[in-house]
């Protein structure tokens, strides 16, 4: 039982947490059995997933999460949980509609960039998960719903694309070569006339009039929508720099995930954004016992005695090499959450209790990043 | 026209091993006497962390797979800049391409802005490798992962559907085309447990829509099937019952699990209709930079 997560998890000046990690180290698992966990001791709790393999909702045992939030029971739950989908298309036509008139934003969804945006471009996941915390957090700021969101970032290569996608976006926007072939102002970034007549001409070579002028359509309506965005954006990351906010880095022991772990760690200190614990998950379960009693056991060990023995000797060997690779984490500067692994893995809301009941904590006064 | 290299595509949720796994194909086919150079897209320095080797734009020998015949390994970054330079030679004119490379936004604009392009450039590269490096028999990717290898593979038909008679619609056609050539495969790796495995069948049955070959499934770290003595073995007198309690209930949650797994290899090999390759969980004492080639010998003929 970890005293600490659970403090933090009481805590109610913190309104936000976000799972953050690299794939395939259960921030998806974990962020519901936060979730869940929070429910139990009395928040009143929304956890977004930004998934399109549609894990979480399988995690909880649940045949299909809406992208509103939707109610889930939590039995013996002092507070209550709700769960949803990010649906990154649904999310950009909601801020589109919210930001540009019904026939201006219909050409925009019309337009076959925008399609390709949406479903491709790096970076888009990312704002549409951004925008759906400043909308959640609006509306439990009215409402009164919700007191704490949790939320599950996107699967990406780089843990620090979370952070970064954002900004990706807007350079779209903001981009001055495309600023150019709009002839729009160049903003502090203008160069030559030399350089727009390249532009066009290289532009037009390369992708061909239908299609450079499909692009130009695109973005002259495209450029309002990401500005007025942005206005969100800007006040989502200050909610994010708060302390009502909090970010959990899950890893898992193995030396990629760490590495990724500690990079970004490092990452948000120097952000100053809120790290508050590590989550160091999938951790081989071991049984103590004293190495003496373990010898004579061997020694005088009959074959059935032998086999439990021997894997029990693995488990400790697996434990060990697990130790070696997640000790750096002690650099994160904030107490790490020991979480084993569970043989055949967690399907069901008990499942998900179970997980975060039997967290161990390790508070760890390394030295600062 | 030239003869591509084989290509092995080796994508799986995060988390997986694919890293490993396409370092340990590469160990294999260098065992075989291949040149193979171990390809990375995303700039993420997995392959650098794998191997401790540092690894740039150029195919690098890499330190852990010096092999006594003429196979080697390589390690290789392809880098989108260097994607877009090689892109603009081949289907433009050089003068030009050198205009468009000293012009950073635009540069910026192909490479990390317009949707799909920059995907394109990357594959359009990586096929087109050993145009270059004449030496490299076979390329393995390090892929992305399944959550986004359809877009990434996908990409030449959605700009194609995108930007139809258009110069780039022509080469992303060329792109799909090489990814659809039978020399072409992609090997999907997962662990045998629920989601990985749902994950896994959902991107065999996207990587055939696409129309490109799938290659093996990988399912790596299974774990030694465990036999529950019987009768249950007795408290050595050492060990207090509780604690040989706690010892025997590990044992046969383990031996459970194992179990469980040969299930899900037999749900995927039936959903997908493919070879299921087992490569063990292995011994922990060894480095992870010696895995790959630990595992390389449990990999079947891919």
């Amino acid at each position: 039982m970890s005293a600490g997560l659970d403090a933090l998890l009481r805590d109610d000046g913190v309104r936000v947490l976000l799972c953050v990690g690299t794939g395939g180290v259960g921030k998806t698992t974990l962020s519901a059995a936060v979730a869940v966990r929070a429910a139990l001791l009395g928040r009143r709790v929304v956890v977004v997933t930004i998934d399109p393999a549609r894990r979480l909702a399988q995690a909880m045992g649940l045949d299909a999460l809406a992208h509103d939030p939707t109610p889930v029971e939590v039995p013996d739950a002092a507070g209550s949980l709700h769960a949803m989908m990010l649906d990154v298309r649904q999310a950009f036509d909601l801020a589109l509609a919210a930001q540009v008139d019904g026939p201006e934003a219909e050409r925009i969804r019309a337009n076959p960039f925008y399609t390709a945006l949406t479903e491709t471009f790096s970076g888009t996941q990312e704002y549409a998960a951004m925008e759906k915390i400043g909308e959640l957090h609006r509306r439990a700021a009215a409402t009164g719903e919700w007191d704490l969101i949790v939320v599950d970032t996107p699967p990406s290569a780089s843990a620090l694309d979370f952070l970064d996608g954002p900004s990706r976006l807007e350079a779209l926007a903001h981009n001055p070569l495309l600023r150019v072939v709009l002839g729009l102002p160049r903003g502090p970034f203008g160069f030559l006339d030399a350089g727009a007549a390249l532009a066009t001409k290289a532009l037009d070579r390369i992708l061909g009039g239908r299609l450079f002028s499909d692009l130009r359509t695109f973005l002259q309506v495209f450029e309002r929508a990401v500005l007025a965005f942005e206005s969100h954006a800007a006040q989502t990351r200050e909610l994010l720099a708060s302390e009502a906010a909090g970010f959990l880095v899950v890893a898992a022991p193995r030396p990629a995930p760490v590495a990724e772990a500690l990079a970004l760690a490092r990452r948000l200190r120097s952000e100053g954004l809120p790290l508050r614990r590590v989550l160091v998950n999938q951790l081989t379960p071991t049984v103590d016992v004293d190495p003496e009693s373990l010898e004579n056991a061997e020694r005088a060990a009959d074959p059935g005695q032998r086999a439990v023995l021997r894997h029990h000797r693995l488990a400790m060997a697996r434990a060990d090499r697990e130790q070696q690779n997640y000790a750096s984490l002690s650099e994160a500067g904030v107490p790490l959450d020991l979480v084993g692994r569970r043989p055949g893995g967690v399907h069901d809301l008990a499942g998900l209790a179970a997980l975060v009941d039997r967290v161990g904590e390790e508070t760890t006064p390394g030295a600062h990043l | 026209m030239a003869v591509r290299a084989p290509l092995h595509i080796v994508t799986g949720k995060g988390g997986v091993g694919k890293t490993t796994v396409a370092l340990a194909l590469a160990h294999r086919l260098a065992a075989d006497g291949a040149r193979v150079a171990v390809a990375e897209v995303e700039g993420r320095g997995g392959l650098q962390l794998a191997t401790g080797t540092r690894i740039g734009p150029e195919p690098t020998p890499l330190r852990s797979a010096v092999q006594p015949g003429r196979g080697r390994v390589f390690g290789i970054q392809i880098d989108a800049r260097r994607a877009l330079a090689g892109y603009l030679q081949r289907y433009y004119r050089l003068g030009f391409a050198a205009e468009v490379l000293q012009f950073d936004p635009l540069v910026d604009f192909a490479t990390r802005i317009a949707p799909g392009l920059r995907d394109i450039l990357l594959i359009g590269q990586l096929t087109h490798l050993t145009d270059g490096h004449p030496d490299i028999d076979v390329v393995v990717l390090d892929a992305p992962p399944s959550g986004r290898i359809g877009s990434f593979l996908g990409a030449g038909e959605a700009l194609t559907a995108l930007t139809d008679g258009s110069p780039i619609a022509g080469q992303a056609a060329s792109v799909m085309d090489d990814l659809r050539d039978p020399g072409c495969r992609v090997h999907v790796v997962t662990l045998l447990d629920e989601l990985p495995v749902t994950e896994a069948i959902e991107t065999v049955t996207a990587i055939r829509e696409l129309g490109l070959t799938p290659g093996a499934v990988v399912a790596n770290r299974c774990l030694d099937q465990l036999t529950v003595p019987d009768p249950p073995p007795t408290a050595p007198n050492s060990i207090d019952p509780a604690t040989w309690a706690a010892l025997t209930s590990q044992f046969t949650a383990d031996a459970e699990a194992a179990r469980a797994q040969t299930a899900w290899e037999a749900l995927l090999s039936h959903r997908t209709e493919l070879t299921v390759e087992r490569l063990p969980e292995l011994d922990p004492e060894i480095p992870s930079g010696q895995q790959p080639a630990a595992l390389a010998p449990a990999l079947g003929a891919l």
